[in-house]
């Protein structure tokens, strides 16, 4: 008397074929999402070359020139130095760093950081970064 | 006589449309992520009023023309001279204040490459002014 039907071989489903190659792909998602930074980076802007640079420590606030010698400063483009002045002096009575970091187009002429030191200067910021790239 | 035919139904949910979510957001992220940490050269800004009030030792000026020459304290030096190397006499290197100009038209490339060789004579105290000319 057979009460129970013999054991058929399972056959396996494709889903459970690709499990594998899934628990890659969530490992890939999670290393990049913990592990990169996702940049909103100013496409204009060649940082100019460097082989002294040192790492950057975190919560620097960054402003941009880029190629055309426009200000961009937490993503907003200022049209002139005076507004991105007003914008910088909130942040920095707000938080006081006494420190800048500045993204500049290393082909720009040194001429078009000249308003940029007077304002840094009146707004009594005593350290500049600038920020480069490696060789 | 069969007692128990009847075998447990998988459940009926696919994983298909969470694969390709899961694929979509690691595109997302492989393509948005950065790894390149972002490096940074230290300088000061100069005042003018600074020079005599923060060191006793006068400041090495530093100008730099658009065509390489650097002067050094009123003295030109060519382009990719290694006098101007030896004329730093990097004693006392790391205490020593420069300021550094350069003409308008330099670009800003050639200015960070003049500071690179600086900071790597030793310099530490570097005051960026406002361009000049000759």
């Amino acid at each position: 008397m057979n009460l129970i039907p013999p054991t058929q071989k399972v056959t396996r489903s494709l889903d459970d074929n690709m499990i594998p190659a899934i628990n890659i792909v969530f490992l890939l998602l999670i290393f990049f999402m913990v592990a990169g930074q996702v940049k909103t980076q100013n496409k204009d802007i060649n940082l100019p070359q460097s082989t002294t640079a040192a790492e950057s420590q975190a919560g620097l606030l960054f402003v941009e020139i880029d190629q055309h010698g426009r200000y961009f400063f937490e993503d907003t483009r200022y049209a002139d130095l005076s507004s991105l002045a007003s914008s910088l002096r909130k942040v920095l009575q707000a938080s006081s760093p006494q420190s800048l970091s500045l993204k500049v187009d290393k082909r720009l002429a040194l001429s078009a950081l000249d308003p940029f030191i007077d304002m840094a200067t009146s707004l009594d910021v005593k350290h500049l970064n600038i920020e480069t790239s490696a060789q | 006589m069969l007692l128990n035919t009847i075998q447990p139904r998988k459940p009926l949910l696919s994983m298909t449309p969470l694969i390709d979510v899961v694929f979509i957001l690691l595109l997302f992220f492989m393509i948005t992520t950065s790894f390149q940490t972002e490096r940074f050269i230290p300088v000061h800004t100069a005042k003018k009023d600074d020079n005599a009030s923060s060191s006793t030792t006068m400041p090495l000026q530093i100008l730099l023309q658009k065509d390489g020459t650097i002067w050094l304290d009123g003295e030109a030096f060519p382009a990719g001279s290694s006098a101007f190397q030896q004329a730093l006499s990097p004693k006392n290197a790391e205490q020593e204040t420069l300021i550094l100009a350069g003409e308008p038209e330099v670009t800003i490339q050639n200015f960070v490459a003049l500071i690179d060789a600086l900071k790597s004579q030793g310099f530490l105290l570097i005051n960026i002014a406002k361009t000049q000319s000759l």
